[in-house]
């Protein structure tokens, strides 16, 4: 490396540094070959220089998607093109958009390639396909128009500029159910078809080639890059090598040098067969492509982000696993077991003879899916499995065909038919047995997600908690007999169990550790009564000794008789063992499943309890409460005759004496089950473990958000942030909210644990944290996921801000004065300057408080809701994000949400807040994942009706 | 185009936009992690909790925007960003000995030991614990211009004309010191 010359040093670091990986191995190479005395340090140097790339690259990661190095080498004009920004870097080199003055006037994408001998000719291949290129006119394709070399030797391509995003990117940010993005994809294969049509083939079929772009409001995916891939591999004579010359090895295995994102590339064009690629090539990319819109997933997790096609064919090995076991979501998974995973796993066989033959037939058969008849990839696979499966276990196959036409037809005549069943029988049934057997895993996954389903258990969900005990717990509770006798029975064949194993078994056992420390322990005991130690009480000691050792020496059998079971069992035949293992992995899924604490038949049992526990408070103790409650909201105006029937879970409390609305307990949520009472002022007395407590708002319409264009309208602030219009009346249903934050107390009753940064019991400045503390540090999930469990909910934006407003329409709840907050909430104030805590406060406002604080310190508002100003914030359930907030709205509670989206509203009045940003119309959002000691709860329910 | 949106980013957080925050977060609490801890040395690295204040100095480094920042391009913004962190990660270690010598004092934290959220990606979790710890050790032993042009370029994600500008010297050069700077390191890496 010393001998390496300053200017071969800095054209080495060029190369390296400025061109790609495919670009870089040519590169380096005619480097080498022109100074061949320093082919050595020129190699060496620069593997160097990548590896400490490399090693830096993991370190900064995740860098963003689609992230463009700085636009250190973009060209201002190409040819007569004026570049105005550039959009994007692929493999290859820079895609910019530009202007075209001649012949039109019109926008374009131009793909710019670094130059090089093999670039080159790909300008003169293209130039073979442009007539068909042209031929292609179809909306889904984006046309090539243009091809040339700029007048520093790179070659480039001219292209219709979409302006869209990748289809994924699309279909995520819009939110699009299954089957709007299912009706996207076959715009997609309606194109590629066109093109195959037309003799055209694809070959890098792949999200980022696959862009949607809106036209009058309608979403038109347009397939760009067309002929492109064709024109650029350079496996054919690209560089002068003859592809089955001796040089073609040593080429193949230079880095980088495939054509298309090895994910999404066919087997055949991963091993090396780009001539051969065809029509089902790009098949097997739509099913990719496919997989991920529907799964939302890639069908395998890359640890690099480019993996090498020696790696893609090691994947390939292995089938991949269906989209729904790759959902992330229960509901997704359901919806694509069957006969989506069955169309998208046909889409990608690695045998192609066995795909689908061309675009059209794998959107027939979406199609045949979307209209609820069935799909010709779910009838083959099950044929195809059925007939593998019998292969593999050699078994009769006749016998077991024969019994299974009987079983279909339903009628056994002929007596010759019958003497052949009956003489078969046994293996017939046998087969059948395995079948049934085998099938219980996907069993246990429905019954599984069946069971997520049944929430919240309140009593009206007792005759599907029962249905589910028929249909699924029970007849797998019958199965574990079945599966037991099973492996017995297939145990009887196993090779015997020599000393060895049973040695093997012994040691892998998780308990053989405790087992070797009881052993120890009771030779340490021998030793001391052997040789007792000059101790002046030893006799007595000595009796203590005598007794624990015997204990031991039982614990001994005990543990000996646990770790001595046999674990493991070979066979002979690999089908058997095969067998074996997945019937006793089964046995165990199959044991957690029917008993013991935490398994389905538990948890049911449980919900079950929980649900007749609550029908029978309703009906029994709560009944003449429930009725009092009705005729205190009949008597209310403000209700609009709303008739309340007893909602599950809660119990009446009567009305508050200040606001007269009418407060319900959640008992669930208490440590201890006692009700809070009101005092003589009618006021409720909590300790620290008390539950929810709920009041019953009235909704209608009100006006929602500030306005700073009209000081005569509503809602006027003349310093209106933003996101807080537009202003709009709203109109809501009565729903349930409540009256404080969420404790740490009830999260943890309600099964939440403790998440919160403040625990109970720490000191925080100078007071002990309680109960009644609001929970913190939760978030939006687990908050959504865990409220669901009860019927509960987070409020919507339009509930709370609702809630803040309590009938005022001024900028604060307050007044429209900054300083109208004193004495109603726990702001960032002159404690928290005083404290010198490191967030900015208001001088002019003093609560007291410098950190978070018990619930319910402040005074109430008219609903007599405590802490919507300060405190902790409070998650909504909304979306965060401008657009959305301008969506119309769900009936009943005003709900804008596109599911899909990361960022999730809150509202955040919270300790660290100052006067500024707790209007009743601040809005703010957060990250669907953040926790914070900041952000809390306050739960909502809708009003069963 | 990144620059754009950085821009955005800020200009938006600025303004008071929690969400805009947060992805300035999301997307820069990998570099920064790395960052600090490759500048803090190994004797602070040696605290493994130390990274995990990283996140919520991020958070307060962000946050502050929020008091009023402009925005003078990213190349002198990333700067800005990485450098505050780093001085705020040494302040709270400081603040963190103080208290430790003297455990009864209480003051309001600021959410300086949340727990790592799952969603991020840290070095350790990316290529493990043994060979991060190998790199940085690797990373320690480069002379002082070397460590400074790759974190500008590999973690600060600075471009050539921007190190250039940062370093007073051309683009060509900076280009050359980070090429020197990178073998230097894979030799290092080998032999350490």
């Amino acid at each position: 490396m010393s001998e390496l010359r300053a200017d071969l040093e800095e054209r080495i670091v060029e190369i390296c540094l400025d061109l790609d990986a495919e670009q870089r191995t040519l590169a380096l190479a005619q480097l080498a070959a022109a100074e061949p005395a320093a082919a050595d340090a020129i190699h060496a140097f620069a593997a160097r220089l990548l590896r400490g790339a490399e090693l830096m690259a993991p370190l900064a990661l995740p860098p963003s998607g689609s992230e463009i190095r700085a636009a250190d080498d973009v060209p201002e004009w190409i040819d007569d093109y004026r570049v105005i920004e550039p959009l994007g870097r692929g493999g290859f080199g820079l895609v910019v958009l530009a202007q075209q003055t001649r012949p039109v006037e019109r926008q374009v994408a131009i793909k710019l390639l670094l130059s090089g001998a093999a670039t080159r000719r790909a300008i003169v291949r293209f130039e073979a396909e442009r007539q068909a290129l042209a031929r292609m006119t179809h909306p889904g394709i984006a046309q090539v128009f243009d091809a040339g070399v700029t007048s520093d030797q790179r070659p480039y391509f001219v292209m219709e500029f979409v302006p869209g995003s990748a289809i994924t990117s699309y279909c995520r940010d819009q939110g699009l159910d299954i089957e709007a993005r299912l009706r996207l994809f076959l715009q997609v294969c309606d194109a590629v078809q066109h093109a195959h049509h037309r003799g055209i083939i694809h070959r890098d079929l792949k999200p980022s080639n696959v862009l949607v772009a809106e036209v009058d409001g309608r979403a038109l995916p347009k397939v760009i890059d067309f002929g492109i891939a064709k024109a650029l591999d350079r496996r054919v004579g690209a560089v002068g090598v003859d592809p089955s010359g001796p040089d073609a090895a040593a080429f193949d295995t230079l880095e980088g040098n495939v054509i298309g994102s090895p994910i999404y590339m066919s087997p055949e064009q991963a091993a090396g067969d780009a001539a051969a690629a065809d029509t089902r090539s790009d098949v097997y990319s739509l099913g990719v492509l496919l997989y991920e819109l529907l799964a939302a997933r890639l069908p395998i997790d890359l640890e690099t982000r480019s993996p090498t096609p020696a790696t893609m064919l090691a994947l390939y090995a292995e089938d991949p696993p269906p989209p729904s076991a790759r959902a992330t979501t229960i509901s997704t998974r359901q919806r694509l077991r069957g006969d989506l995973d069955a169309i998208v796993l046909t889409a990608m066989l690695r045998d192609r003879e066995r795909r689908y033959q061309n675009p059209a037939e794998l959107a027939a058969d979406v199609e045949c899916h979307l209209r609820g008849e069935a799909v010709t990839a779910r009838t083959a696979t099950v044929g195809y499995r059925l007939r593998k499966f019998l292969r593999r276990y050699r078994l009769q196959v006749s016998a077991a065909a024969v019994v299974m036409v009987a079983l279909v037809a339903g009628t056994i005549t002929s007596l010759h038919f019958e003497r052949v069943a009956r003489d078969e029988a046994t293996s017939a049934s046998e087969s059948l047995e395995k079948f049934h057997l085998l099938a219980i895993g996907s069993r246990l996954d429905d019954a599984e997600a069946a069971l997520e389903e049944l929430r919240p258990a309140w009593p009206r969900m007792l005759p599907r908690l029962y249905e589910w005990r028929r249909q699924h717990g029970e007849p797998l509770a019958r199965d574990l007999p079945r599966l037991e006798a099973a492996l017995a029975k297939l145990r009887e064949r196993s090779l015997d169990y020599t000393a060895a194993d049973a040695l093997a078994d012994r040691e892998n056992h998780p308990q053989y550790p405790v087992l070797q420390g009881i052993v120890e322990a009771i030779e340490f005991m021998g030793e001391q009564l052997r040789e007792p130690p000059p101790v002046p009480n030893w006799p007595q000691i000595e009796r203590q000794l005598r007794a624990r050792r015997q204990q031991y020496v039982e614990r001994r059998k005990d543990y000996e008789q646990h770790v001595s079971r046999r674990q493991t069992w070979a066979f002979e035949k690999r089908e058997d063992r095969f067998l074996h293992d997945t019937l006793m992995a089964l046995q165990r899924r199959l044991r957690t499943f029917t008993a013991g604490y935490g398994s389905a038949t538990e948890r049911l049992q449980r919900r079950i309890d929980r649900a007749r526990e609550l029908a029978d408070r309703i009906g029994r103790d709560d009944a003449l409460l429930w009725q009092t409650a009705a005729r205190g909201v009949a008597a209310d105006p403000r209700f609009a005759g709303l008739e309340l029937r007893p909602q599950p879970g809660l119990v009446p409390l009567g009305a508050d004496p200040e606001s007269g609305l009418q407060e319900f307990y959640h008992w669930e949520s208490s440590g201890t089950r006692r009700v809070p009472v009101r005092n003589a002022d009618g006021q409720l007395q909590f300790e620290d473990k008390s539950g929810l407590v709920f009041v019953l708002l009235p909704g209608g319409s009100f006006w929602l958000g500030n306005q700073d264009s009209d000081p005569q309208a509503t809602n006027y602030d003349v310093r209106a942030e933003p996101t807080a219009g537009p202003c709009r009346e709203v109109e809501l249903a009565p729903f349930l909210l409540s009256k404080f934050e969420a404790t740490k107390a009830q999260w943890q009753a309600l099964g939440g644990g403790t998440p919160s940064e403040r625990r109970v019991q720490s000191v925080l400045v100078n007071h002990l944290v309680t109960g009644r503390y609001p929970v913190e540090s939760v978030d939006w999930n687990a908050a959504t996921e865990l409220l669901a469990n009860y019927g509960l909910v987070l409020p919507t934006e339009a509930q709370w801000e609702y809630a803040m407003r309590a009938g005022t329409t001024t900028i604060w709840p307050t007044g429209d004065e900054p300083e109208s907050l004193q004495g109603h909430g726990n702001l960032a104030d002159a404690t928290a300057a005083r404290l010198k805590s490191p967030w900015p406060s208001d001088s002019f406002l003093e609560d007291g408080y410098g950190h978070q604080c018990a619930v319910g310190r402040f005074e109430p508002n008219a609903f007599g809701l405590h802490d919507m100003i300060g405190n902790v914030g409070e998650w909504c359930r909304d979306n965060f994000a401008s657009f959305v907030y301008r969506r119309p709205v769900t009936k009943d509670d005003a709900l804008r949400s596109v599911p899909e989206l990361g960022a999730r509203a809150l509202r955040r009045s919270d300790f660290k807040t100052r006067a500024v940003h707790t209007k009743s119309a601040s809005r703010n959002g957060a990250a669907m994942q953040a926790r914070r000691e900041t952000i809390g709860v306050r739960p909502a329910r809708r009003l069963e009706r | 185009m990144v620059a754009e949106r950085t821009q955005t980013l800020v200009t938006a957080a600025t303004q008071g936009d929690e969400g805009a925050l947060d992805e300035l977060v999301v997307e820069y609490l990998p570099r920064l992690q790395a960052y600090v801890r490759l500048q803090m040395g190994a004797a602070l690295r040696a605290r493994e909790a130390t990274v995990d204040v990283v996140q919520s100095v991020c958070r307060e480094v962000l946050g502050d925007i929020r008091e009023g920042f402009e925005y003078r391009g990213r190349g002198p913004f990333l700067r800005w960003l990485f450098t505050s962190a780093l001085n705020k990660v040494r302040d709270r270690h400081r603040y963190q000995q103080a208290a430790r010598r003297s455990p009864d004092r209480e003051r309001p934290s600021d959410g300086a030991d949340l727990p790592q959220p799952s969603w991020l990606s840290p070095s350790h979790e990316a290529i493990g614990k043994e060979q991060a710890e190998a790199l940085e050790r690797a990373f320690d032993r480069l002379p002082e211009h070397y460590r400074e042009v790759i974190t500008m370029s590999r973690i600060m994600g600075l471009s050539f004309a921007e190190i250039g500008a940062a370093l007073d010297r051309s683009e060509h050069a900076a280009r050359l010191l980070l090429g020197r700077a990178l073998a230097r390191l894979a030799e290092l890496h080998e032999t350490t």
